[in-house]
């Protein structure tokens, strides 16, 4: 395909090198000259200059686009540029920040005026996303696999957890649960050579149903949050969630939590309490200093059960997190600009680190390749490593060979395989048969060399 | 520096090279030489160089993919020393020019598409003393080095290259090549392209003109590439044709400007083509420089100064090196000067001619007016425009820093030649010949490329290789501080 990227800061960026990854045409557009001479290494065509300048379209190609990625910093430059590209026949695809474009409540959506094809709000996405992640207290993430049916979770061993030191594959887990990967640092171990389990470490595994979350957890001997369900919907367990910052971001998650849980929002800056208490109905709202310890005792935030921070200041979520953490807040999440400090921030002792603008870049990609049908991930964010979804059909080279006899790249190991809608480990003479989702974990370098291995054989991958 | 990264992108390129001694292997048998020949020559040449390449690809081959930019300097400056290593040894077995210094003098003549010579013609002109085949490949050098080896090592193993941005910055300097396509390997596809369908043309033109079918292949070759290698000593003098001579001029012409233009031109993009300032600024230098040429040939009595003077001028703007007519010592100084002029200028970026090419001139010029306004009103704020738009400071500096290193390096070259005995305007006249990949020898008489010293030799080699190279790879391949951790 050939795809123009309207844009180049972050998300721009981030979405022009995975497009690239994946083997499209890229053009970029932006404005900013210091962020052109970043996108030096990428093999795309840069313009300079606005994307909602015509001529400026006219030179990345949009005549023979396929498809137009608004992502600059501005909502109407990103809806001008999809309007004039729709008029050149391109799928559009455009990033706003005000909601108020959409539907209450849509994470992304059709926008018949202005012709664009998906909007996505990045606080949406951002929002939904968290608020499910919230409410599990030992779950990192998680992703629906084989069109819905099965799971794909991400569990991190706290502190003192009883299965340390113990090796993976000792640990009885319920039938239909299958440990694919043990991931250690920023590097993924199959879990027969990852050794005894340590503290950190992220399990990743595959589960038939949601119902077997719970289990899951209890076989590891994680604390008993009753959770019944991935979702927002839960009976018990958590009850008081706090919430430092009154972003878009924060007062999203807060509505989305409200309902259900004893939510407490508190902002330093009173004109955003202002704006966060006209927009929640049951959330209390407080104007203060989330790291201040008087605070914190006079409003009982310290026997939440998790706190999490979304100002736009990451250092500043960082230590609200951490003093949380020390005032006996169980779980902290913070939101960090960077993507690349997300590992810090986790190894500090932030429980959970995100980065809106990596889930919109994930967001974008997944709908792109997953349009497409060509390539499939379920990005698990904590530990870098990708669990890649691979249908077999009776032409890919593969079918009727032994599991164990397939080379992997290296960088990659199959995981699991969902046979007939159980999770199995394939075992030492089970053969690839067409209707196989194997789960293959792929660390980034590897990517490009299993890409290869399934899809240029007419393997078919399939999009989550 | 990364070895196995830079040793698995050679070996790719020198595996794709090998490929090339088939041409003239081929032609060999067409034109009834022995087969001992043709394996000696060619086969012989062509197992080395894929071995080498098979032996450096297999070794690391799960590399390639993670070249970074400073190692693709390594790669593009190694790579041409050792294609243009691999490409002497035709000249060494089979015994056309057995000493392997001057076979590499030729073969990085050839590549660089300098087009200095060192083949021997005492025994008459070349095309009777030595085989077809060899003369092929001399020309096939040429063209091969004209668009630029790692080009087209982009073109064919686009999936392979993935260093291939960085190889392609290293090979044309600056990136002077607009992007035409979003993916680099669809750009380079377009220029080879435009450049194999003129060379076709290019054949057409001078069989039309009256030109054997063998000679029309290698002059084509040879004049797209702005390298400047023929069939005879006489150079296009031989043909004594008016007919071939147009075809020549405007082939030359053709070959050493803009392919960017060119591209849409035959697209049908006038406008775009028609805006290019530096095409512009080229074409009327040109015709300026001609205009002096030509004169100044008429007042001092020469022959056909029309014909014979814009024919030079043209060879020397475009760094090709043709020549008409048998002895240039013979026009007056001023002309030589003006020559020496043209080829370090050289003609338009995006193209396969040497020199330092008419937009960087451009750009110091209005550089050094900016300078000037800048010591009137200290305040202004100025800005270097080509065509309408701004070039940023950095690309500026980088330019100056360009014309001082080449300056630099010619003024070295003449400073090694001088010492080995070789007079101060002969020495002038060889490095700027090589440096600028020209080949045009401007010579006191019975002085050739062929009469210096091995060591001058080696200094012209070297320089050819920089010049070819636009000095900055080479310096990034001979600095201490690249192979550094």
């Amino acid at each position: 395909m050939y795809i123009v990227v309207a844009g180049a800061g972050h998300v721009g960026a981030e979405v022009a090198r995975a497009l690239l990854g994946e083997g499209h045409n890229v053009a970029v557009v932006e404005s900013n000259r210091k962020r052109i001479q970043e996108l030096e290494s990428l093999d795309a065509l840069v313009v300079e200059g606005s994307a909602a300048n015509p001529r400026c379209l006219a030179e990345a190609g949009i005549d023979s686009a396929n498809l137009m990625v608004a992502v600059t910093g501005s909502d109407e430059t990103n809806i001008i540029a999809c309007v004039m590209a729709k008029a050149k026949g391109c799928k559009t695809i455009a990033r706003l920040r005000s909601p108020d474009y959409m539907k209450e409540g849509a994470v992304s959506g059709r926008l018949e005026i202005f012709g664009i094809d998906l909007a996505i709000s990045q606080d949406m996405v951002t929002a939904n996303h968290i608020s499910k992640i919230l409410l599990l207290p030992s779950l990192m993430e998680s992703g629906d696999i084989a069109g819905g049916q099965s799971l794909i979770v991400e569990l991190r061993i706290g502190q003192g957890n009883p299965s340390i030191s113990r090796m993976p594959d000792s640990i009885k887990l319920p039938p239909g649960a299958v440990i694919c990967s043990v991931a250690r640092n920023s590097s993924a171990f199959e879990p027969s050579h990852a050794g005894p389990l340590q503290r950190d470490d992220r399990i990743m595994m595959v589960l038939d149903s949601r119902a077997l979350v719970r289990p899951a957890e209890e076989a590891f001997g994680m604390p008993s949050g009753s959770v019944s369900a991935v979702g927002g919907r839960m009976e018990g367990g958590i009850d008081k969630v706090v919430i430092v910052g009154a972003t878009r971001v924060a007062i999203q998650v807060a509505k989305l939590l409200e309902q259900d849980r004893i939510t407490v929002l508190v902002a330093r800056d009173p004109e955003g309490c202002a704006r966060a208490s006209e927009a929640l109905e049951k959330a209390i709202v407080i104007n203060g200093d989330a790291t201040d310890s008087n605070l914190f005792k006079d409003e009982g935030l310290d026997d939440a059960a998790v706190l999490m921070a979304a100002t736009e200041n990451s250092e500043f979520n960082m230590i609200a997190c951490l003093l949380a953490k020390k005032r006996g807040v169980p779980r902290t999440l913070s939101i960090v600009d960077e993507p690349e400090l997300r590992q810090l921030f986790e190894q500090i002792g932030v429980d959970i680190a995100l980065s809106p603008r990596k889930m919109v870049v994930d967001f974008i990609i997944q709908h792109i390749s997953g349009k497409q049908a060509s390539a499939t991930f379920t990005n698990l964010q904590g530990s870098g490593i990708t669990a890649m979804e691979i249908l077999v059909d009776g032409s890919l080279w593969m079918v009727g060979k032994e599991y164990h006899n397939i080379k992997m790249p290296r960088g990659s190991f199959i995981g699991s395989l969902i046979r007939n809608g159980k999770c199995v480990k394939p075992g030492m003479f089970d053969t690839v048969k067409p209707g196989d989702r194997i789960i293959v974990m792929v660390q980034p370098e590897a990517m490009r060399k299993v890409e290869r291995l399934f899809s240029y054989r007419h393997g078919k991958i399939m999009h989550k | 520096m990364r070895i196995k990264e830079i040793t698995a992108s050679l070996g790719y390129l020198i595996l794709l090279f090998s490929f090339s001694f088939l041409v003239p292997a081929v032609a060999g048998l067409y034109y009834n030489e022995t087969s001992e020949y043709v394996y000696k020559a060619y086969l012989l040449p062509l197992i080395v160089s894929a071995s080498i390449g098979c032996i450096l690809w297999y070794n690391s081959r799960d590399s390639v993919e993670n070249l970074r930019e400073r190692d693709a300097y390594i790669v593009v400056g190694m790579g041409w020393v050792a294609i243009a290593a691999l490409g002497a040894l035709p000249y060494m077995f089979s015994g056309t020019i057995s000493n392997p210094l001057d076979a590499f003098f030729e073969s990085m003549s050839g590549f660089t598409t300098t087009g200095a010579s060192v083949l021997d013609f005492s025994g008459g002109d070349y095309i009777d003393i030595y085989p077809h085949s060899i003369l092929l490949w001399r020309a096939l050098t040429n063209w091969l080095g004209g668009m630029g080896i790692i080009v087209l090592g982009i073109v064919i193993l686009a999936r392979f290259m993935h260093g291939g941005l960085f190889l392609f910055k290293a090979e044309v300097a600056g990136a002077s090549v607009t992007r035409l396509k979003p993916k680099l390997y669809q750009t380079a596809r377009i220029l080879w392209a435009v450049y194999g369908f003129f060379t076709l043309a290019c054949i057409l033109f001078f069989m039309a003109a009256g030109m054997p079918g063998f000679d029309a292949v290698c002059t084509s070759f040879s004049t797209l590439s702005s390298g400047g290698f023929t069939l005879h000593t006489d150079s296009i003098g031989f043909y004594a044709s008016p007919a071939v001579e147009a075809v020549a001029v405007v082939f030359m012409f053709l070959g050493a400007t803009n392919f960017v233009v060119h591209y849409w031109f035959l697209t049908g993009r006038f406008r775009e083509a028609s805006k290019d300032a530096e095409m512009r600024t080229f074409v009327i230098w040109l015709a300026g420089m001609s205009a002096i040429v030509i004169g100044s040939l008429m007042l001092s009595g020469m022959d056909s100064p029309v014909r014979n003077g814009l024919f030079g001028a043209v060879s020397a703007a475009t760094t090709t090196g043709f020549s008409t007519v048998s002895d240039m010592s013979v026009w007056p100084p001023l002309i030589h000067a003006l020559l020496l002029f043209l080829m370090l200028t050289g003609a338009t970026l995006g193209s396969t001619s040497g020199g330092l090419k008419t937009a960087r001139f451009l750009v110091l010029i209005k550089n050094l007016r900016n300078g000037m306004i800048k010591a009137i009103h200290p305040r202004a704020v100025l800005s270097v425009k080509m065509g309408g738009k701004a070039i940023p400071d950095s690309v500026v500096s980088r330019i100056q820093i360009l014309f001082l290193t080449f300056t630099m390096v010619l003024a070295v070259s003449v400073l090694l030649l001088c010492a080995t005995g070789i007079s101060l305007v002969d020495s002038f006249s060889a490095s700027a010949s090589c440096i600028a990949n020209c080949g045009l020898s401007i010579f006191s008489p019975g002085v050739g490329f062929h009469t210096f010293s091995p060591f001058a030799k080696a200094v012209l080699t070297v320089v050819m290789w920089m010049g070819r190279l636009e000095i900055f790879t080479a310096l990034m391949v001979l600095a201490p501080s690249t192979y550094r951790k």
